[in-house]
């Protein structure tokens, strides 16, 4: 393999195929990424056998096709610190040569045969969706989704789709977010599909998507999904196991409604944040007919005050919130109103950012 | 500059042999040894009586058999003495919010502030004094100071059933001519090394000079002047502001046998729970003490995946870290401990999907909880928890 490449955009290919690799991992071959010359562009490969990726990269020069397994940190990290504007890449036998003007690189390559298959995209999508949109959705409900699963399947975000809409919930067991929008097209079966997508798999989709105009291609499969931007293909097997029953827990019938310009909101619960500690972190909310006092205290270092006047409507309340559950939604919130529905100060609340993103949020128990 | 605190340090005379002579009437009166009989045994509590033959607990037993070869021997009854020890505590919290335990018997009051309330903290101690006296049977000595230092250095002036009030007008007279030990944090080689250079008591402590102090003990040369004068600033920590909560059992031998430390271990797992929950707290991680007979000591910890203040949980990670060392290494223990530490409101935090086995535990502990508070620790047993 012989190939001349735009350093630039090798580094992209290299950074973006590098987060896919396991910091970890019993196999050696897994460390390392498949680089293919062939069809005027390199593909870079990479794969922890839960999420694997195919990053298209042309701006190359082949002189000679090929394939190898590279080291993927190393390789990244040389083509980083390396200043030419392009590089040359020369495999021959099991050394990989990577030369600048000034610097030669000889860097160990694995068999390429013992790296496992990396699926490309074939045939139809089932959905499409607007690059932009499918950002905005990941960053509505990605950050609530749980850090490790125990009892339910919500270390990852739910997709449904159906009749050309689209929705995404995610869940800690304590909050729960959901945003809406509609498709591009969907070629889907009439009862739509659900798929549980891991979080890694759409942090890394997120940062893959550039243009916000670009359709992006999905296809839903029994255990996998597997996403196509113009720059890659990102497959990733799906989280196994029951989502919880999300529906149940959105409150119906709340009686006490509070509505507030979201950055003045996220300005009063930042400030009250200020005075909470990590061992007990809650905010008091006093609702009344003059408005919301917010409240924190520390033990050790004092305590909070915030008034803030709003509309509110419905009886006098006191519930508590951890404030990063409720900063954490009014940050991605693309509304500039927001409305708090509420019922009682041990049931959870309602917040609502335009019609399509709602956010349910347990109390905490105040003392 | 903060107000003038009342602190009270209590103290149960001769905890254990008190105990055994209360539930044996034959034994009032006589000297009693706790502890096991036999040729490495060691003394865990000496009564009163005994004590006048000079022997006293932490001693071989067969010293003091030697001394006084009449003394009744009693085996220990941990059970027992845990169940009154519960009732004790139950019975402080009605004298103040701001208790912190010491150990089985002993704990620090905090009473500033509730002077109102309650009124002096000299006649509070007698209240405290003669209630500890009908509820258990027991009698107390109780030292009344500004500090903890000075209370617990009252506590220990007048004993058995005494009470001792310390004021700050007091100190120049009291301190000065005690021994160097008596301040907490010398022991027997600070006091050789302070020996060295002169110092003898606290009065000697005193009139040194500074660098010389500092030499000898280093960074803590300020900490024990302020000592030496009477001043302490330690707070009371009750388990709510404390950073761990934790319960450790020295026996009176080394226990040979696993099951039986085990045992022990899980009525701590159940004690530890019990004071999490009362302050609504949580603990993210679990660690074990275990000390043997030649003073060696090892710990370990985990970290829990999720917070608990629940029984089965705490029990599930401290077993787990005592089966983990037993099966390797297990030899005769002297002391079992377990802490829960990382403490936090966690258990403030409702969630949104109700766990149902979750939920049967809390309603397992809180019922537990309930009964415990009521009759006693021995009033109800957990099933499945020695498996």
């Amino acid at each position: 393999m012989k190939v001349i490449c735009n350093r630039g955009a090798l580094l992209e290919a290299l950074t973006v195929a590098g987060n896919v690799v396991a910091a970890r991992t019993p196999k050696p071959v897994l460390q390392c990424v498949k680089v293919t010359a062939a069809d005027d562009r390199l593909t870079i490969a990479a794969t922890d056998l839960e999420v694997a990726i195919r990053y298209s990269d042309s701006q190359v020069q082949i002189e000679q096709p090929g394939e190898a397994l590279l080291p993927a940190d190393k390789f990244r990290d040389i083509v980083r610190e390396s200043v030419d504007d392009t590089l040359a890449l020369e495999v021959t036998g099991d050394t990989a040569n990577i030369r600048g003007q000034d610097s030669h690189f000889k860097i160990f390559t694995q068999k390429a045969s013992d790296f496992p298959p990396v699926p490309d995209f074939e045939g139809d999508a089932d959905l499409e969706i607007a690059g932009g949109l499918l950002k905005q959705l990941i960053g509505q409900t990605l950050f609530a989704a749980a850090r490790e699963s125990t009892r339910y399947a919500f270390n990852g975000v739910l997709l449904s789709a159906k009749g050309k809409k689209i929705d995404l919930v995610s869940t800690d067991g304590r909050r729960l977010a959901q945003a809406k929008g509609d498709l591009i097209s969907d070629k889907l079966p009439k009862e739509g599909a659900k798929a549980i997508i891991p979080s890694k798999a759409l942090t890394l989709l997120d940062k893959l998507i550039d243009d916000p105009e670009e359709a992006v291609a999905v296809q839903v499969r029994e255990n996998q999904v597997i996403f196509h931007t113009s720059s890659a293909t990102l497959t990733s097997n799906l989280v196994e196991g029951q989502f919880p029953p999300y529906d149940d827990v959105i409150p119906k019938d709340t009686d006490k409604k509070m509505t507030a310009a979201t950055a003045d909101f996220l300005s009063a619960i930042r400030r009250a944040a200020l005075l909470t500690t990590e061992e007990s972190k809650g905010v008091r909310l006093q609702f009344s007919k003059k408005g919301l006092v917010l409240t924190s205290r520390s033990p050790e270092s004092g305590e909070a005050t915030i008034n803030f006047p709003c509309k509110y409507e419905g009886a006098d309340m006191e519930i508590g919130f951890n404030p990063t559950f409720l900063t954490d939604a009014l940050r991605v919130v693309d509304s500039d109103e927001i409305s708090l529905e509420l019922t009682a100060p041990n049931r959870p609340g309602l917040l609502k950012g335009g019609p399509n993103f709602l956010y349910v949020i347990m109390p905490v128990n105040l003392q | 500059m903060q107000a003038t605190r009342s602190i009270l340090h209590v103290d149960m005379d001769a905890f254990f042999a008190s105990i055994e002579q209360l539930d044996n009437p034959s034994l009032r009166g006589k000297p009693v040894l706790v502890g096991h009989d036999g040729p490495r045994g060691v003394v865990a509590a000496a009564s009163y009586e005994a004590r006048q033959f000079d022997c006293h607990s932490a001693q071989p037993m067969s010293v003091a058999k030697r001394r006084c070869p009449h003394a009744v021997i009693v085996p220990v009854h941990f059970e027992r003495y845990r169940q009154v020890s519960q009732r004790m505590f139950v019975l402080f919290d009605e004298f103040s919010p701001v208790v912190e335990p010491l150990s089985v018997d002993e704990a620090f009051l905090d009473l500033t502030g509730s002077e109102k309330l309650l009124g002096e903290a000299e006649a509070v101690a007698r209240r405290l004094k003669a209630r500890v006296r009908e509820e258990l049977g027991l009698t107390a000595s109780v030292g009344v100071a500004p500090n903890k230092f000075l209370a617990k250095l009252a506590s220990d002036l007048r004993k058995p059933d005494g009470l001792v009030v310390v004021r700050a007008g007091d100190v120049d007279a009291l301190l000065p001519p005690m021994p160097v030990t008596k301040l907490w944090g010398v022991g027997p080689a600070t006091a050789e090394r302070l020996r060295l250079v002169g110092v003898r008591t606290i009065g000697d402590l005193r009139n040194r000079p500074a660098d010389v102090l500092d030499r000898i003990l280093g960074g803590d040369a300020d900490r024990l002047l302020r000592l030496a004068h009477g001043i302490d600033d330690r707070p009371v920590v009750c388990d709510r502001e404390a950073k761990s909560i934790g319960q450790e059992q020295t026996f009176g031998i080394d226990v040979e046998d696993a099951e039986e430390v085990r045992r022990v271990l899980f009525e701590q797992a159940e004690q530890v729970g019990r004071r999490l929950r009362k302050h609504a707290l949580s603990a993210r991680s679990v660690s074990l003490k275990i000390r043997f007979g030649d003073f060696e000591t090892i710990t370990r910890s985990t970290t829990l995946k999720e917070p608990t203040g629940g029984t089965a949980e705490l029990w599930a990670a401290a077993c787990g870290l005592f089966d983990a060392w037993a099966a390797q290494s297990f030899r005769p223990v002297r002391l079992i401990g377990m802490t829960a530490a990382q403490l936090g409101a966690h258990g403030a935090q409702m969630g949104l999907f109700a766990d149902p086995a979750d939920e049967k535990q809390k309603r397992v502990d809180a019922v537990a909880d309930r009964i415990t508070a009521k009759f006693g620790t021995s009033a109800i047993r957990r099933g499945g928890g020695l498996s």
